[in-house]
């Protein structure tokens, strides 16, 4: 292993970290240092018709969110997992046990798994189908709007029993399901997607257009911290923890950074339920939402009735 | 006590009924001083120097880590740097022109076409020998002063010729050669924790010649050549390779 193993030229490294990054893989926010006068023109600015959201703190024309995000989650997918574990210390793993145990899918459930990527929420459905029920019906389809994430999830089904009729992987937009037919869904998982979705309240209609009468629309997502105290430990820790830990495990500062800020922008606890209302759901008065983690995470759930 | 100093505890010593609470800032309030820049605070200094300290010797082709350690870690040395280059008139030239070297602003072409011993040549057979490109440094990005900033960029990138004009490859001993040469030619910390550290991930009996014959010959040649910060690259291209060494210092190493 040492030896002419360590020999490994520098640049070569460099250089596909480098592609990795989300620096340099959208020109338009982050140009790289200035370069001589002489150099090539700079890409052109974007139109001002197209209305202006939010990436992070940024802001950038709607058109454009879509494949900023796209390039966020090429540059994380392979390490999303690494990731994952390293910026919630594991946690994140009880918040996805919990949520599939709670949504309880058994009986030969049709499931829509969105933005699911990396398959982390597919495989618990149907082992907590297989163990808790011994149902091995129930078929999730892993919707992702990015190939890369689908390419891991995939990977790691290949690892599993799991095949044919029980999961498929489509490559799709959340806000768009046309290849999904209406009330064909028994329950609708999102589980740390929504945010990233240019418009939330279309993602909400499109969910509700496709799952069938008494069919279960489920999302989890993060959320804003209840306790004062701890929301200044937890912004500290986003902000001033997490963006770097992001550039020395994942040599990438900037995507770390997107996803802290988008966690800062979703609407908390109460705004997002009433959203889930208003696009059709009946949400439960007594416990419309549930905490994980002292609001750092939050599952939301409404039924189609 | 310096100046800096006295204001971080001017707040204590003013003697209040209550000790004033610290304001955390969530975010930086300082605005990016140039593209891609990162105002980051002590406590985020001090995770990303430890943190690309551990990961650049666990994995050592990990060359990000090594740039993130330098920018972390130069801080009061940057502006000693600045001095040495406003010393010469071709290191007050660059100051003032700012020159990138990247595969943009570097005909590469033009200097591989160049007569045998010329600077120009020798760089770019040696960008040939070891597969490597100018486009391969990281941007810097932890330092907030735009002219020290600037100036921890040339020495990333100028770092190409250092090899050329020692005549070492990339591989992890030679580039500790060069590290120690820059130890003693620069005085930066970074090259400083990679020249200790580094030699621990090396084979002993690579290790061994190199702390004895080359470590020794890097640190008193760069101890006795002129700063290399100052150095026109650029205008060089066409002087002769030997010519220049002698001009700036640096004699051959032992075989």
């Amino acid at each position: 292993m040492k030896g002419s193993a360590l020999m490994a030229t520098r640049r070569q490294l460099a250089s596909s970290l480098r592609t990795r990054s989300f620096a340099s893989s959208s020109s338009l926010l982050n140009q790289s240092p200035p370069p001589p006068p002489s150099s090539a023109s700079r890409p052109p600015p974007p139109p001002s018709a197209d209305p202006a959201t939010h990436f992070g703190f940024q802001s950038v024309p709607e058109s454009i969110k879509e494949s900023l995000v796209k390039g966020v989650f090429s540059s994380v997918a392979s390490s999303y997992d690494v990731m994952n574990d390293a910026m919630s210390l594991g946690v994140h793993r009880l918040w996805k046990d919990h949520y599939v145990q709670k949504m309880n899918p058994h009986g030969g459930m049709t499931c829509l798994d969105v933005a699911g990527g990396t398959g982390d929420i597919a495989i618990r459905l149907l082992d907590h189908a297989r163990d808790r029920h011994g149902d091995r019906e129930t078929s999730v389809q892993v919707l992702d709007i990015n190939a890369e994430m689908l390419e891991e999830g995939k990977k790691r089904f290949a690892k599993t029993m799991y095949h044919g009729p029980q999961v498929s992987f489509t490559l799709g937009n959340a806000e768009k399901l046309d290849t999904v037919a209406d009330n064909s869904i028994d329950l609708y998982t999102i589980a740390f997607g929504i945010r990233n979705c240019t418009h939330v309240d279309q993602v909400l209609k499109e969910a509700y257009r496709v799952l069938k009468p008494g069919g279960v629309f489920s999302c989890l997502e993060f959320s804003k911290v209840t306790n004062p105290l701890l929301a200044q430990v937890y912004n500290i820790y986003s902000f001033q923890v997490i963006p770097n830990i992001g550039h020395i495990v994942a040599a990438d500062r900037d995507s770390y950074q997107y996803l802290v800020e988008s966690i800062e922008r979703f609407p908390d606890q109460a705004t997002f339920s009433r959203m889930i209302a208003e696009a059709g759901f009946t949400v439960s008065q007594r416990e419309p939402w549930e905490d994980l983690t002292f609001g750092i995470a939050a599952l939301h759930t409404g039924v189609k009735l | 006590m310096s100046p800096r100093i006295e204001r971080a505890l001017a707040p204590l010593l003013r003697a209040p009924a209550t000790l004033p609470r610290p304001r955390v800032r969530y975010t930086s309030t300082q605005a990016p001083a140039y593209p891609l820049h990162v105002p980051i605070n002590a406590f985020q200094r001090t995770l990303l120097a430890v943190g690309s300290a551990f990961t650049s010797l666990r994995d050592t082709g990990r060359h990000d880590m090594v740039a993130v350690l330098s920018e972390t870690t130069a801080g009061p040395f940057l502006p000693a740097l600045r001095n040495k280059m406003r010393a010469t008139p071709s290191g007050r030239q660059i100051l003032r022109e700012r020159p990138r070297i990247t595969e943009a602003s570097v005909d590469l072409a033009k200097l591989g076409a160049m007569k045998e011993g010329t600077l120009g040549r020798a760089y770019v057979d040696w960008l040939r020998r070891n597969k490597v490109t100018p486009d391969t440094r990281d941007p810097v990005r932890y330092i907030d002063d735009p002219e020290l900033a600037y100036i921890m960029q040339r020495y990333r990138e100028s770092h190409d010729f250092y090899h050329v004009l020692l005549g070492f490859g990339v591989s992890l001993p030679a580039e500790l050669v060069v590290k120690w040469f820059e130890l003693a030619n620069f005085n930066l910390p970074v090259a400083l924790l990679s020249g200790v550290f580094g030699p621990l991930r090396m084979e002993p009996a690579e290790r061994r010649r190199l702390l004895r014959t080359y470590g020794t010959w890097a640190l008193k040649c760069g101890g006795s050549a002129q700063c290399l910060i100052g150095v026109y690259w650029e205008n060089e291209w066409e002087k002769d390779v030997g010519v220049l060494r002698r001009e700036l210092g640096v004699f051959e190493p032992p075989t």
